[in-house]
């Protein structure tokens, strides 16, 4: 069971929360879990406890509590708009600065690795080009991606897309990828959508979940 | 504390009354769940079983399948009440459990799935092969499965087992594959019913996976919500 703690961002010095949880093993270092739309979910802290379990101190900042402090949806239309209108009014310059707030919890501890999923996905490759002191970035279908596929990545990035995603075009991100960052992998999963690691019902694709998260904890550990 | 309230249900095949523990979905209604016991009967484990479905949409019934013998049976996980549960389970007709199951998945509004564990994965078992109205099962650690081996689930069905289940060699699940070689069988790195967190075999990881894995058959079986972004 995790805990809350606060940070301090640099943008504004807003008091942000952030779900936090220990390592269960020795620490191999810090994680910080990008939410998806939906808020700092069931899911999330889920995803949490899953880092802290494999040895990394994890946390998760709540990336809309300027807008709405606790802001957990459900994943249906209605959550799906709240969640959508957060991240539009979200300017990202702001998160990178409490994206760094949590850095700078962890850093004094050991290495700090992104890992962020849709709405975190697109925020985890901003991370790896203008947040410094990371040492490792795992992007899951970040629909940011394709257009800022041209900056520079400061730290190993990896990016995770599942073939069958609505929303984002896999074969088209993984060229304008490549296009910049030939030495990137960007892994596509088929049969799975978007959302594949996130553990509904609807959304998690079990093969393709564990291959990418068995890929990052192997980018994270020799980071 | 139990989110749930007590039922009467009603027999088809001889008009017995026997009771059940009833709780009502939390979230957005997915369907109804006959859920199934355990040899130790509806305990405050399964109580707690059903209120974590019914947090995830469904609603759910577990009746009380030893009414006719010992009406309220709870037993401990202790030697002596063992024996006890183990014999209420045996003298259990499975006609019988299916109609108390029938009247359980009568009792709501579809889709209706079930889930079981222990006796009750054999049981879940029985229900998939023979019940009306069932649009997904998931059978956790059921021995007596392989008694009841030569009937076909009507419905899609999946299959949890243990794979250091002391209780269950894995000869008996490879007979149950070879029959069924379209059932997709999952196998844990576990003993027998490591599903709960009462028993000394629990693994919690191995539980969250086949809690995970019965979600999504019954999601993919009309427990969906058309989530999805």
């Amino acid at each position: 069971m995790g805990d809350t703690i606060t940070l301090t961002s640099g943008h504004d010095g807003f008091s942000l929360s952030a779900y936090h949880e220990a390592p269960f093993t020795p620490r191999k270092g810090g994680v910080i879990v990008l939410q998806e739309i939906f808020g700092i979910d069931k899911y999330v802290r889920a995803d949490v406890e899953r880092w802290a379990k494999a040895g990394y101190e994890a946390i998760a900042p709540a990336m809309f509590d300027r807008r709405e402090r606790g802001f957990s949806v459900a994943h249906d239309q209605d959550g799906i708009a709240a969640g959508i209108a957060h991240a539009r009014a979200t300017p990202l310059e702001q998160a990178m600065a409490d994206i760094a707030a949590a850095r700078d919890f962890l850093a004094p501890r050991g290495k700090v690795c992104v890992v962020g999923y849709c709405y975190g996905g697109s925020l985890a490759w901003l991370a790896a080009s203008k947040v410094e002191g990371i040492a490792a970035a795992s992007s899951y279908y970040g629909s940011m991606v394709q257009a800022n596929a041209h900056i520079p990545q400061h730290c190993p990035t990896i990016v995770h897309l599942g073939h069958t995603d609505p929303g984002i075009p896999a074969d088209e991100v993984e060229k304008a990828v490549k296009a910049h960052h030939p030495e990137t992998p960007v892994y596509i999963y088929e049969g799975a959508g978007h959302g594949f690691n996130n553990e509904s019902p609807e959304r998690y694709h079990e093969e393709a979940a564990d291959l990418a998260r068995a890929r990052t904890r192997e980018l994270f550990e020799s980071a | 504390m139990s989110a749930g309230e007590t039922i009467r249900l009603t027999s088809g095949a001889d008009g017995f009354e026997f009771e059940a523990y009833r709780v009502r979905p939390t979230d957005a209604r997915r369907g109804g769940l006959v859920l199934i016991q355990e040899i130790f009967g509806v305990t405050d484990h399964i109580r707690e079983l059903a209120d974590g479905f019914a947090e995830d949409g469904y609603e759910v019934i577990a009746p009380s399948f030893y009414d006719r013998q010992q009406p309220g049976f709870q037993a401990s996980y202790e030697p002596a009440d063992m024996q006890a549960a183990v014999a209420l389970s045996q003298a259990a007709p499975w006609d019988l459990v299916a109609s108390d199951a029938q009247a359980g998945i009568d009792a709501l509004e579809g889709p209706v799935f079930v889930a079981g564990y222990c006796w009750g994965g054999a049981a879940a078992w029985l229900v998939a092969c023979r019940c009306e109205g069932v649009a997904a099962a998931s059978c956790f650690y059921g021995r007596r499965i392989s008694e009841l081996m030569d009937e076909t689930p009507r419905c899609p069905t999946i299959l949890h087992f243990g794979k250091t289940d002391a209780s269950i060699p894995m000869e008996r699940v490879e007979e149950i594959r070879e029959r069924h070689p379209d059932l997709p069988i999952y196998l844990y790195d576990a003993g027998h019913g490591f599903f709960s967190d009462r028993r000394k075999d629990y693994q919690p990881d191995a539980a969250r996976l086949a809690r995970l894995r019965t979600l999504q058959v019954f999601a993919r079986n009309g427990g969906g919500r058309g989530e999805g972004a």
